[in-house]
C-alpha cells in the first residue's frame, strides 16, 4: 500500500495504490484521520486500488463521519468495480459522493 | 536450421481449462479419408469435439484418422498435448484449495491470491469469484480478530471444493469456540465503521454455517457459493 497527498483548490487529495485490506487499512486509515483534522475537504483517488475489505470501508466511513462533523467534504474518484461493489454490498455507494475522476470531484466542488 | 542463434524466446501462458498442443506439420499436411488434407483448422476442429475425452483419446483421435493403415504416411505425425489432469474431468472430491497458513494479516493477500488463481483457472465469473475472494478474507479477518483475538501462528486452514457446480467453502482454526455474537452481521441502516465483514459473508454466500469443532478446541466455518 502506498499513498500520494496534494493539496488542489483549498482539497487535499489522497491517492492510495495497491490493496487496502487488514494489513494495510491500519495506515489508510491514519492517513485519511490526519487529513480530515485539518476540516479541509478530501478526494480520495482509489484508481490505484482493486481490492478493498470490510477494514478499508471502515476507515472512509470513520473519515467520512469526521469531516461531516466538520462541515466539510469527503469524496472518492476513480472507484474500480470491483471497490464499488464493495461499496455497493456495504450500502455505502448512495452514502458517499463517488466521482468518476478526481478532477470532476474538483470541478464539482467536491 | 531450426533454432536460431539467440536462442529461445520465452512466453508464458495459463492453461486454465484449455489445453497446449505442439506438431509437426505432418500432422496438418496429413490426409484424412477423403483424400484432403487435415490442415488447422481440421485439427482445431476434432480437438475440440474431443473436448470432453481425456488428452490422449483425443490425441488418438487426430492420429487415427491419418494413419488408418491404408498406405504409407506422406511424413511423420507427432502432436504433444498438455492439459491440467489429463484433460479428463476432474475429481471433484480432491479439494482445489487446501492449505494451512498461520493467522496473521500478511498472509490475507496470499489467501486472496491462492483463492482468485484456483477460482480463475475454474472459469468462475469474475465478479463472483471477486466476491468470494471477499468472503474468504473476510472469514479469515473473523478468525483473527474474534477466534484467536489477535494476529498469531496459529493456523487458518482453508479448503476448497468444487462439487457439482458448488463452491464449498471450510475455514478452521485452533482457537477456543467463539462467542457467535461476535460474528454476527449489524444493522446496515446505521452508518458506522466496523461490523461489516460478516455482512459481506452473509450477502456473498449462498449459506454461511459456523460450528465448533468436536476436539473442543477450534471452530469451522462451513460457507457454499452455487457458481453455476
Amino acid at each position: 500500500m502506498e499513498h500520494t497527498q496534494r493539496e488542489e483548490n483549498g482539497r487535499t487529495i489522497v491517492a492510495f495504490t495497491g490493496d487496502i485490506d487488514l494489513e494495510s487499512s491500519p495506515e489508510v486509515r491514519r492517513v485519511l484521520l490526519d487529513c480530515v483534522k485539518h476540516n479541509s475537504s478530501v478526494i480520495v483517488d482509489l484508481s490505484g486500488v482493486d481490492y478493498i475489505d470490510s477494514s478499508g470501508v471502515a476507515s472512509m466511513v470513520e473519515a467520512f463521519q469526521t469531516t461531516r462533523a466538520g462541515n466539510c467534504h469527503f469524496s472518492l474518484a476513480a472507484v474500480s468495480e470491483s471497490a464499488l461493489r464493495v461499496l455497493q454490498l456495504a450500502r455505502l455507494d448512495k452514502v458517499f459522493t463517488i466521482y468518476g475522476t478526481v478532477e470532476e470531484g474538483l470541478a464539482d466542488g467536491g | 536450421m531450426v533454432v536460431p542463434e539467440e536462442g529461445y524466446p520465452e512466453e508464458r501462458i495459463s492453461l486454465k481449462d484449455g489445453s497446449f498442443y505442439v506438431f509437426t506439420d505432418g500432422v496438418t499436411e496429413g490426409q484424412l479419408e477423403d483424400g484432403s488434407m487435415l490442415g488447422v483448422y481440421g485439427m482445431v476442429e476434432l480437438l475440440n469435439e474431443g473436448r470432453a475425452q481425456t488428452l490422449q483419446s483425443r490425441l488418438h483421435g487426430i492420429t487415427q484418422r491419418l494413419d488408418r493403415g491404408d498406405g504409407d504416411l506422406h511424413d511423420d505425425i507427432t502432436i504433444l498435448g498438455i492439459s491440467r489432469s489429463g484433460g479428463t474431468d476432474r475429481d471433484e472430491e480432491a479439494p482445489l484449495i487446501s492449505r494451512r497458513l498461520p493467522a496473521r494479516a500478511k498472509n490475507l493477500k496470499t489467501i486472496r491470491t491462492v483463492v482468485g488463481e484456483a477460482l480463475n483457472d475454474e472459469q468462475v465469473d469474475e465478479k463472483i469469484a471477486g466476491e468470494v475472494v471477499l468472503a474468504i478474507d473476510e472469514a479469515c479477518q473473523n478468525i483473527i480478530r474474534h477466534a484467536y483475538g489477535k494476529e498469531c501462528d496459529e493456523d487458518i486452514s482453508l479448503e476448497v471444493y468444487l462439487r457439482g457446480g458448488r463452491l464449498e467453502i471450510n475455514l478452521t482454526d485452533d482457537a477456543p469456540p467463539i462467542d457467535l455474537d461476535a460474528v454476527r452481521p449489524r444493522d446496515l441502516d446505521e452508518i458506522r465503521p466496523g461490523g461489516l465483514g460478516t455482512h459481506f459473508i452473509n450477502e456473498i454466500m449462498d449459506e454461511v454455517t459456523y460450528s465448533y469443532l468436536e476436539s473442543g478446541t477450534g471452530n469451522r466455518l462451513h460457507m457454499v457459493k452455487t457458481i453455476s
